[in-house]
């Protein structure tokens, strides 16, 4: 009988371990340590050691959650940025005294509804995980409940996140009314149907969801706020949000455009061509006038899913191949950097302006070197992980006929390079300020080893990528 | 014009003026108030639709327990009309810029929801095929037994699903809106 | 009526809804604007449940209920965790950061 749960068991440790943080903070004496960050690693090796084992088995829970490779795939990327998000978050929590418990058990429970949401193969359980990870990172967005900026940037997700959670539910009822079912192999089959006739309600419904989706990757022009939440929320949040969101939106916008509104492709993939293009554009452009280097990076995350959207117009299994190594890629570069942020930061200054940068290499040389694999990644150079990731997608693309898209791909690319060796450089070539030098504070242990870690990640996938590029393509094949 | 037409006529009308005053108004509390009202209108369609369970799940959850929290919260904050004394001086002042800084949003937001109304409308116009109203399938669907079977057979990982949620809700709400505890615990 | 008739409805009141989120300035009429929109997708649900004759579209609502609600809440958390460090509930006083 315990067959149909096969399918959700990585979710369900990982949110057992949600609950057992919030247990055991509940039932801490004062002042007593408690391993409550550990306690989620417990529940992400679970997580691990199940998803191996239900690798190529296909199976299906409830008939609504179906663990394919695509789904573990993307299961495995999650357990990735959670391990990573849980080891740079340990020196955050102590220092700025937030609420152990509540901050683990959310960032757990947010995780378990990634991974649901992207192994749900229905409409309303998709809408619900979406929640689900949303309403915990709000939470987490403003968990520095004494920052003024912490509050404004929950604030504005929160609304932006309402807003599109809106759009979506709307797309969602209409897709039922057409169909008459809320499930993704019947919508197809459905939607298959009526595609030689599709009318304007057809166009809506997929409109609705597209604009839904597009709030949740921030592409252009529904990022308004992105950037503002990114800063607001501790460096760690960050990390967390901007990777393992855009792994879970990411998963379900292909399982959903691609598989299930595929017949309707001819309607859509213009509307994703253009926001694909203003996406990368945007991103770019802006991020090369920002002074802070989160607000650079949170605009470099808009444009890195400019390069997913591109993916996903292409459309073919390459493609989808594609956009699961450069979830991966980003995630592991992106939880780096802002690891590297997260430990630069102390209790009263941000020390998030490039400027802060100067310098780095002199007093924390280890530092500076990851942090240059990080941008040499997210700006594509050879032979970081991040070239290989672009190099597919742009490939993907142009086999597919969208040579435009790729050469803005590539172009925006090189121009973003600018903006990352602007950083380069400034760590490199000048003088740390005088008082920089006192004012940095020490490595914590746990997130210096995650960051090192990350960096293997990255030069491991750059120089070897053969054996997880293979995995990733083997993965697409039969989704939904 | 049947009843049931005549009906629909009403509590349509009683949700979309009670909607545009809820926009319309200035005071947060008659806002929460007329969203009541609104409230009150869907749930009258809901019965025209033979859907008495959900009607009476979202008078109850709404009236109930939502709109008097908004209520407290407004209360609690004593959040202040929009269009104070000070803001009303403020536009004395620099008049012509804060109009035209009041009215940048106003415009936009009109022009967006105005595009999205003629386009709905447009999409909305052609539907001929999506069923058609048969009254015999009112037993069908009107059963609140048969909504709790389907609830707990082929929603019920929803469900579960849903107590998820609604624990990351109720811890999120109150980590964030709690009091710092004198002495931070360490 | 029709089942156009409905749809209409629903139409007009989630466009009331995002109109009102674009313009109001107060973060709890912000809020009511995005429950306008949320709640005016369950007419849609409904209706389309009913004229198929088909139960799904009247459970539906009864998740997306639960789902405005835990988002309602949340955000009047938010907005008193803004009112305690910001003293203020404007929305266009929020401008520590360049959105």
């Amino acid at each position: 009988m315990f067959a149909s749960f096969h399918a959700i068991v990585p979710m369900l440790c990982v949110t057992a371990a949600g609950f057992a943080a919030m247990v055991a903070e509940a039932f801490r004496e004062k002042g007593e340590p408690m391993p409550i960050g550990p306690l989620g690693v417990v529940g992400l090796i679970g997580a691990a050691v199940s998803t191996a084992l239900l690798w190529d088995r296909h199976a299906t829970s409830f008939g609504v959650v179906t663990a394919d490779n695509f789904g573990l795939f993307v299961t495995a990327i999650l357990i990735v940025v959670g391990l990573l998000s849980l080891a740079i978050s340990a020196p955050t929590v102590e220092r700025e005294g937030l609420p152990r418990g509540e901050y683990y058990a959310l960032m757990l429970f947010s995780l378990a509804g990634m991974m649901l949401m992207a192994t749900a193969t229905d409409l309303l359980v998709i809408f619900l995980a979406l929640e689900v990870l949303s309403l915990a990172i709000y939470v987490l967005t403003g968990i520095r409940r004494d920052s003024q900026m912490g509050a404004e940037g929950a604030f504005k997700y929160f609304l932006l996140g309402g807003f599109s959670s809106a759009f979506f539910l709307y797309g969602i009822a209409f897709v039922y009314g057409l169909t008459g079912s809320t499930h993704l192999d019947r919508v197809g089959t459905l939607m298959a149907a009526q595609a030689t006739s599709s009318g304007p309600l057809q166009i809506l419904a997929v409109g609705l969801l597209l604009v839904g989706f597009a709030f949740k990757v921030s592409a252009v022009p529904f990022h308004m706020w992105t950037p503002d939440a990114y800063e607001a929320a501790p460096p760690a949040v960050t990390g967390f949000m901007s990777t393992g969101v855009k792994a879970a939106a990411f998963a379900a916008f292909v399982r959903v455009f691609l598989s299930a509104l595929e017949p309707l492709i001819g309607g859509w993939s213009e509307i994703v061509w253009v926001l694909a293009a203003a996406t990368m554009i945007l991103g770019t452009v802006v991020g090369v006038a920002q002074t802070s280097i989160k607000r650079m990076l949170a605009y470099s995350s808009v444009a890195h899913g400019g390069y997913l959207l591109l993916a996903l117009v292409s459309g073919n299994d390459t493609a989808k191949g594609a956009v699961l190594f450069y979830l991966l890629v980003y995630a592991v570069t992106n939880l780096g950097a802002f690891g590297i942020i997260s430990v630069l930061e102390t209790r009263d200054q941000a020390n998030d302006r490039v400027t802060d940068y100067a310098g780095l290499w002199s007093t924390h040389p280890t530092l500076a070197l990851m942090m240059t694999f990080f941008l040499l990644s997210l700006g594509g150079f050879p032979p970081m992980a991040g070239f290989i990731a672009k190099w597919y997608v742009f490939a993907a693309a142009i086999h597919a006929g969208y040579v435009w898209l790729a050469i803005i791909g590539v172009l925006t690319s090189v121009v973003s390079v600018f903006f990352y060796l602007r950083v380069i450089v400034m760590m490199y070539m000048s003088a740390p300020d005088a008082d920089t030098r006192t004012t940095l504070p020490a490595v914590p242990q746990l997130a210096g080893a995650a960051i090192v870690i990350s960096a293997l990640i990255i030069l491991y996938l750059g120089v070897l990528p053969t054996r997880v590029l293979e995995w990733a393509a083997a993965s697409v094949s039969g989704i939904i | 014009m049947g009843s049931e037409a005549l009906l629909f006529w009403v509590f349509g009308l009683v949700t979309v003026v009670a909607s545009l005053l809820v926009i319309a108004q200035r005071n947060p509390v008659y806002s929460v108030l007329l969203l009541i009202a609104s409230f009150a209108g869907l749930s009258g369609l809901y019965v025209l639709l033979d859907a008495p369970f959900t009607a009476v799940t979202q008078i109850v959850v709404y009236a109930g327990a939502i709109l008097v929290l908004f209520l407290f919260v407004v209360m609690l904050l004593n959040a202040p009309h929009e269009d104070t004394e000070e803001d009303i001086a403020r536009l004395k002042t620099i008049n012509a810029a804060t109009a035209r800084l009041r009215s940048g949003p106003l415009l936009f937001g009109a022009l967006l929801a105005i595009v999205f109304v003629v386009e709905l409308l447009w999409a909305l116009r052609r539907i001929t095929s999506a069923g058609r109203f048969d009254p015999d399938a009112a037993d069908a669907v009107s059963s609140v037994s048969a909504i709790g079977r389907v609830l707990f057979t082929e929603y019920q990982f929803a469900f579960e699903v849903t107590s998820v949620l609604i624990i990351v809700a109720m811890v999120g709400a109150v980590v964030l809106a709690r009091r710092e505890p004198a002495g931070k615990k360490s | 009526m029709g089942l156009q008739a409905y749809l209409v409805l629903s139409a007009v009141v989630f466009c009331l809804g995002l109109f009102g989120v674009i313009t109001r300035r107060n973060t709890i009429g912000i809020l009511l604007g995005v429950e306008l929109m949320l709640n005016a997708v369950n007419i849609n649900l409904v209706a389309f449940g009913r004229f198929r004759g088909d139960l799904a579209g009247l459970v539906f609502p009864v998740f997306a209920i639960a789902i405005t609600v835990a988002e309602a809440a949340l955000g009047l958390a938010i907005v008193i965790l803004l009112f305690r460090v910001r003293r203020t509930v404007m929305a266009d006083h929020l401008d520590l950061l360049r959105g």
